[in-house]
């Protein structure tokens, strides 16, 4: 029997531990992880001290869940998962973290690596100009007034198609369909409005990018078929989220539930966890603001992916036809939603806190596209920029097990002084060329803190996700080109 | 001993600071946020503006005052240096801080900008005094 302090630890199969519940935790803490990684997080202590923290909240069911990429966060860990009461639980801007709705979209192209041959370069140098990255970018398109602002805040990805980004199709295959209910402007500052003016259709910095990739490898033919992926195909990633009209939503948001904490006497083991109930007026407008974000970040991703069509189109002179430019689907890894799950047997309306954690909702699924009700939801696991990413499925054994839920990405290995420090005297441009991925980037230190050996591998956390039968493999995609702030 | 010394983090950034008094410690607070977020040190600015904030406890004060640097240098490109007359009084609702600074702008064509600072969190923010001297720990979301 292994022991984390006063918890007992119990390993329920090959990559899942559970940790009792004991003080004050409502639940047990459940943590998804290989025996070594496991190992390596009861010797960091912090990121698992998280997860029990989490299952102190009022109104949680079942589980703290903990995924594979776990590492600490500011309440709630990364890869944390927690799914509230929606009429007596409380929702927490912990959980959701300062980038709500950061995510990823995947869309597919006709093209082949062969196709683009010796044009990669002037691809790359286009997206790079066109699409606006680094610290606090802004003004990709013309910068919205506060009308138009708030009608994204509120119509989300169909009010952004209106205007000409992208085809009304796009919106289906976008999570939540691209739009969250009950988002409301009103319940945001001004300062969060106009953070997010100029900012729609911008990446920004750190870990975010668009990529150009090609399909490398195969793992379930059919589904990838369903999906319409095959192998050497060009496709786009992009990760980005809700820019700074996000982070000052979590700010101000953060502010009001420490002191509704206090007003409902919600006694947590970390002021970061702070929450109200949901149905308080603080819950409700937190949520209201939170969804509006969210509507937001679904904008933004489909205006990244309308801009880098039109420089696909302009730079290899191809034709919407030749082109054959889909969106495959878009997740949020980010988010708190409402959603109902089966608990001991019975449907009940949660909270679902996911923060570092991607839905992965299994086939037949209501809340999933008809194209895709035979396979499962596609679900987009993003590597670093010299490996690879992986595009997998949601299954009924997520639904069961995690809130219909897995993980979002590799993590860090480094800190950026280390990697910037590993990095001194290293042709960086060159060695990922080498690889052949070609990088461009805004920032002097972007690449090195950016650079593969400063990340986990990401294939390691999906593998176990994979054999947990929580989300499984269908492709891998190779890095070719790659913006960054 | 007055000062910053920047701490390690994995997906983060941090910041250890030290302050014979509590204007000190926020005063290199300051200090030590700018050299995070800036690639130069910050030139004097041009105008004195004055700044007043009311907050709870002495930690919502200080995540408040780095708040209004961060935003103001992420959002509207303009930092506030020198800073002087820092006084933080306790007031009825907890503290008071007053302040003023030398209003600058950056230029945005120059990239001055070193890293993007998300938010100013709570995480492991604790003030204490000891041995005279006053210090705390802040971690910045990257």
């Amino acid at each position: 029997m292994l022991q984390f302090k006063e918890h007992s630890v119990t390993q329920i199969h090959d990559n899942l531990f559970e940790i009792s519940a004991s003080g004050g935790m409502r639940k047990p803490a459940r943590v998804y992880a290989s025996a070594a990684m496991f190992q390596s997080l009861l010797e960091e202590k912090e990121p698992l001290q998280q997860v029990i923290n989490v299952a102190h909240l009022p109104g949680i069911e079942k589980y703290s869940l903990a995924m594979p990429d776990i590492h600490w966060g500011y309440g709630f860990p990364i890869g944390g998962v927690a799914a509230t009461d929606w009429q007596d639980g409380v929702i927490s801007p912990g959980g959701v973290g300062y980038d709500i709705n950061c995510g990823v979209r995947l869309a597919s192209t006709a093209l082949t690596q062969e196709g683009i041959g010796n044009r990669m370069n002037s691809l790359i140098e286009e997206l790079f100009k066109t699409i606006p990255t680094g610290v606090g970018s802004s003004d990709a398109i013309k910068k919205l007034n506060k009308n138009e602002l708030k009608s994204v805040l509120k119509g989300g990805v169909s009010w952004i198609i209106g205007q000409g980004y992208g085809s009304a199709e796009d919106a289906e295959y976008t999570e939540e369909k691209g739009r969250m209910e009950g988002a409301d402007p009103d319940v945001i500052s001004e300062r969060a409005l106009e953070r997010g003016q100029s900012q729609m259709g911008t990446l920004g910095s750190g870990n975010h990018f668009l990529e150009v990739d090609v399909v490398d490898r195969i793992f379930d033919a059919p589904a990838a078929q369903q999906l319409g992926l095959y192998e050497n195909q060009i496709v786009i990633l992009i990760h980005t989220g809700s820019r700074g009209l996000g982070y000052q939503i979590c700010d101000d948001y953060l502010k009001v539930m420490g002191k509704a904490a206090q007003r409902y006497h919600i006694n947590l083991p970390d002021r970061q966890l702070a929450s109200a109930p949901i149905q308080s007026p603080e819950g409700q407008n937190y949520f209201a603001a939170m969804a509006a974000a969210a509507n937001f970040a679904w904008s933004n991703r489909q205006v990244i992916m309308s801009l880098a069509k039109r420089v696909f189109k302009r730079t290899l002179g191809v034709s919407d036809n030749d082109l054959n430019f889909n969106l495959v689907y878009d997740v949020s890894h980010n988010i708190a939603k409402k959603e109902v799950h089966r608990v001991d047997g019975q449907e009940k309306t949660l909270c679902v806190h996911r923060k570092g954690a991607t839905r992965a909702f299994p086939p037949n699924h209501p809340s999933i596209p008809e194209k895709y009700s035979s396979v499962g939801q596609p679900v987009l696991i993003p590597g670093d920029m010299g490996r690879y990413s992986f595009i997998c499925l949601g299954t009924e054994r997520a639904a069961g097990e995690t809130f219909g839920s897995t993980c979002h990405g590799a993590g860090r290995l480094m800190s950026r002084n280390q990697a910037l420090k590993m990095a001194r005297g290293r042709d960086l441009f060159k060695e990922m060329s080498g690889r052949g991925v070609i990088v461009r980037a805004k920032g002097k230190g972007t690449l090195a803190e950016e650079m593969p050996q400063a990340y986990k591998d990401v294939a390691d956390v999906v593998n176990i996700m994979h054999n947990s039968g929580v989300s499984t493999k269908v492709v891998r995609l190779k890095p070719l080109g790659v913006i960054k702030g | 001993m007055n000062g910053y010394k920047e701490l390690e983090h994995t997906a983060d950034i941090g910041l250890q600071v030290w302050g014979e008094h509590l204007p000190e410690l926020f005063f290199q607070a300051a200090c030590g946020y700018y050299a995070l977020a800036l690639v130069h040190a910050p030139r004097p600015g041009q105008n004195w503006q004055n700044f007043t904030l009311d907050e709870d406890n002495l930690e919502d004060l200080l995540v408040t005052f780095l708040g209004e640097l961060n935003y103001h240098l992420m959002v509207k490109s303009e930092y506030f240096y020198p800073l002087e007359s820092i006084q933080i009084l306790p007031i009825h609702s907890g503290y008071r801080m007053n302040y003023r600074g030398k209003r600058g702008l950056l230029k945005k064509s120059k990239n001055e900008i070193k890293m993007e600072i998300k938010a100013v969190t709570y995480h492991q923010l604790e003030i204490m005094k000891e041995n005279g001297y006053y210090s705390t720990k802040i971690i910045f979301d990257l």
